[in-house]
Formats: C-alpha cells, sequence, structure tokens
C-alpha cells in the first residue's frame, strides 16, 4: 500500500476498524509521519467523545469488584528516560538542515523568478528570495518539521537573525481567512506577514532571538495585530 | 541556536497554547490530575476516576459487544489496567479521558475478533441488527448533554460518512467489512471513516 494510501488509513485507524495486519503496517508509517500522528491523535480525541456517548450506567457491583481487585494488584513501575535516546535525540536536533533546505533553495529560486514577473513587489521578494537562500544554505542553520494542526507539514528553519517557515499541503482556508507568521517573544507577538490561504507558503521572519518562536495563526485576509485564534503551527528556539 | 518543539519547550507560550480542552488540563480534579494520584497508588483518587470514567467505559464496549456479562468482564479489564499502568500514561501523547477510552473501545474490539477467530463467526454477529444508538438513560446532566452534542454532530454527517464511522466504531466492524455491509467499495469506505470523523471532529471541537 503507498504512502498515500496508508495516509487514508487515520480514520480507520482511530476507529479501531483495521484488521491486525493493516493496523501493524499502519502503526510502522506512523513512526514516519509527523502528520499523520497528529491526525490520529485529533481523530483518536474524537472517537474518545463518541466512547463518552454511550454512557450508560454499569451493572450494580462493577464499583465495588473493580476497587477490589485494584486493591490487590501491583502497578506497574514508570518508564525512565534512557540517557541512549536523549542522546540520539540531541544529535538529531544537531543535524544539519538538509532536504527542507534544499527544498527552500527550489522555493527561494520561484521568489527570483516571481520577482521579475512581479514588477512593483520585485524589490521585497528579492529581497526575501536572498534570505530564504541564507538561511536554506547556512551550515549552521536548524531545522524542524513539525504537523500544521488541521493538515499539512511545516518547516522552520533557523539562522543567525533570520528564520524561514515553509507549510507544505496546507489545506485551503474559506475565502477571507489566511495564515499569518508571527515571531514570538515571551507574551510579545509580532507579525512577520500574512501567508496565504493554503498550499505551499513561505515566509520570512526577521530579527530573530535565540529564546523565541515561530508560530503560524488563521486570521482574516488582511491580517491581524496580534493573533486572534489558537495557533495550528508553533515551534519554539531555545 | 537549536530549535525545539513547543511540546519540549513551553515556556512563555502558555497563553498562546492554551487550548480549550473538554477535560482540563492539569490540577488535582482533572482527570489527568488523578491518573497522576493514581499513578502513586492513591486508591481514593482511583475511586473518584472510576466514578467519572466506569460508565462510559462500560457503555463503549456494552455498545460493541452488546451482551452485559461478556461488557462487565471487559470493562473490569480495563479499569483495572487503568489503575496498573496510570505509571504509562503520557500526558503529551493526548488526554486522558482518550487514553482511557482508547483502551476500553480497543479491548472490545480484540474480544470481537478473538471471538470471530474462535467461532469463525457466528452469521448473527455480522448481521445482527443495529439498535438506535441513543437510546440509553443518562445518569448524569453532563453525560445528557455530551451524548446530546454527540448525536447532533452525528445528525450533520452525510449517511454514508455517519454509517461508516457507527458500523465501525460502535458496531465493531472493520472498514473491510463495512464495505461489505454497505456495498459500496473499500476506498470509498476509507475516505468516509476519514472525513466523517474529521467533521466530526471540527462539530465537536475537538483539539487533540
Amino acid at each position: 500500500m503507498s504512502d498515500h494510501e496508508l495516509h487514508l488509513l487515520t480514520g480507520a485507524y482511530a476507529a479501531d476498524a483495521l484488521d491486525a495486519e493493516e493496523r501493524e503496517a499502519f502503526d510502522a508509517h506512523l513512526a514516519d509521519c509527523a502528520a499523520c500522528r497528529q491526525e490520529v491523535a485529533e481523530l483518536s480525541a474524537t472517537t474518545a467523545r463518541l466512547a463518552l456517548g454511550a454512557s450508560e450506567p454499569a451493572p450494580a457491583g462493577m464499583r465495588e469488584r473493580v476497587l477490589a481487585e485494584a486493591a490487590r494488584t501491583r502497578q506497574v513501575s514508570p518508564p525512565v528516560a534512557d540517557l541512549d535516546a536523549r542522546r540520539r535525540r540531541r544529535a538529531w536536533y544537531q543535524q544539519p538542515a538538509s532536504a527542507a533546505a534544499a527544498a527552500l533553495l527550489v522555493v527561494a529560486g520561484g521568489l527570483g523568478w516571481l520577482a521579475a514577473v512581479e514588477q512593483d513587489r520585485a524589490a521585497e521578494a528579492r529581497q526575501m528570495a536572498a534570505r530564504v537562500a541564507s538561511v536554506a544554505t547556512d551550515p549552521d542553520g536548524v531545522e524542524r518539521t513539525v504537523a500544521v494542526s488541521g493538515g499539512g507539514t511545516g518547516t522552520v528553519i533557523a539562522a543567525g537573525h533570520f528564520a524561514v517557515f515553509h507549510g507544505s499541503d496546507l489545506p485551503a482556508l474559506p475565502d477571507g481567512r489566511a495564515y499569518q507568521l508571527w515571531r514570538i517573544r515571551g507574551q510579545e507577538s509580532t507579525s512577520a506577514g500574512v501567508l496565504g490561504r493554503g498550499g505551499e507558503l513561505t515566509g520570512v521572519v526577521t530579527n530573530l532571538g535565540p529564546a523565541d518562536a515561530v508560530g503560524v495563526t488563521v486570521e482574516p485576509a488582511s491580517g491581524s495585530d496580534r493573533p486572534t485564534s489558537e495557533p495550528v503551527f508553533l515551534v519554539a528556539l531555545a | 541556536m537549536t530549535v525545539t518543539s513547543v511540546d519540549d519547550t513551553m515556556s512563555g507560550m502558555a497563553s498562546l497554547r492554551r487550548a480549550p480542552r473538554a477535560v482540563g488540563e492539569t490540577g488535582p480534579d482533572t482527570l489527568e490530575g488523578l491518573l497522576g494520584r493514581v499513578a502513586r497508588g492513591d486508591s481514593p483518587a482511583f475511586e473518584i476516576l472510576y466514578d467519572r470514567v466506569g460508565n462510559s467505559v462500560f457503555g463503549v464496549i456494552r455498545r460493541v459487544l452488546r451482551d452485559p456479562a461478556q461488557s462487565e468482564e471487559v470493562a473490569q479489564e480495563v479499569l483495572l489496567e487503568v489503575w496498573r499502568t496510570a505509571t504509562r500514561f503520557d500526558a503529551a501523547r493526548g488526554s486522558a479521558t482518550t487514553w482511557i477510552h482508547t483502551m476500553a473501545h480497543r479491548r472490545a474490539i480484540d474480544r470481537v475478533r478473538s471471538a470471530q477467530a474462535a467461532h469463525d463467526r457466528e452469521a448473527k454477529v455480522a448481521l445482527r441488527d443495529h439498535e438506535p444508538p441513543f437510546d440509553v438513560v443518562a445518569d448524569r446532566v453532563e453525560t445528557r448533554l455530551e451524548q446530546e452534542q454527540v448525536r447532533r454532530c452525528l445528525e450533520g454527517l452525510t449517511d454514508l460518512q455517519r454509517e461508516s464511522v457507527t458500523l465501525a466504531y460502535y458496531g465493531g466492524h472493520t472498514y473491510r467489512e463495512v464495505a461489505e455491509l454497505l456495498d459500496v467499495p473499500l476506498g470509498t469506505v476509507k475516505t468516509r471513516m476519514r472525513d466523517g470523523l474529521i467533521r466530526l471532529r471540527d462539530c465537536l471541537g475537538v483539539t487533540a
């Protein structure tokens, strides 16, 4: 089964409607697919609501039987974070910006082309392309890809005082709404521009500080002065 | 500079991250707070937790299995498992209510599937009638409100979405069996199950 077909199984997975073999294949796929994990988490939270909707009084006596059984049952010990895993994770963070950076170079090229056709915004676009390219090629740049709630994924590549956000497969928003990019410092959010209505979107965050976060919210198409909704994407730099 | 996800670094982001939830996030009275106490062997906390989820755990299992005696047996197993493995609950991966009810539903499904394997599936299981799903008497106002909302949101689905979701989740059928029962292509059921749950998620205001 292709990845795309597997991705469509998130609903059946959350409803426990896969047979054992498919479930195993999907579990393996989940390990590599952050967007699928996010969707499964949301759909499982949804099916849990279906469970609440099926609530009915439990048989008399069940409470006593459960509590009595618990009283004579040992609890398992909690898992302890293992040092190797933590080391591996750190190594992963320190990996150089790679695949997403390559994709961003393509974006930068596209922006250069855009600069040529859209004369009035040419300077702005050229400047953005240059920043995207400089961030994408910075050997010290770090990247992070996280699922966007609602669908798609977002990647942030940060280098120096700049970060580039690149969203892929973002669901199209209704008319009059747009994704907006933010630099978040403590409780202060500063707009880094309206990105667009969906699909492939790129934006640049400037004046980035070491403790800042980069977030995306859904706002009116004209943009907001401050976020008016919960972020659909958020990555902290620390 | 390193980049970490918000799951790792929450500082300063509290105001932005605050998402409304059916069940609160921390604190002694939330399910998460109760589970934390249960993990440390707190029996009174487990009693409170039982009173919160006992009926819904039993209810969802009975919806799938039908037989009250078998349902109670599985519900007891699940609740005992909650006690035993509360230490393994990881709030970063989902809410306590999702964790508990996912476990309950999966156990019921396991029972269905193993019974199928053992008996090569009696025809009556496949063809049993579906009771109207919302015939139970609710014991608490919150429960009734929750059931109302779930019913209203289920009504908002297309017929095919609703049947795909309920035959799988409440009926305990695999999506292949659902395709057979509804006489529609596999791909259609797969898709309707997914977009039906997505629509339910939005209608119920679920944030994972």
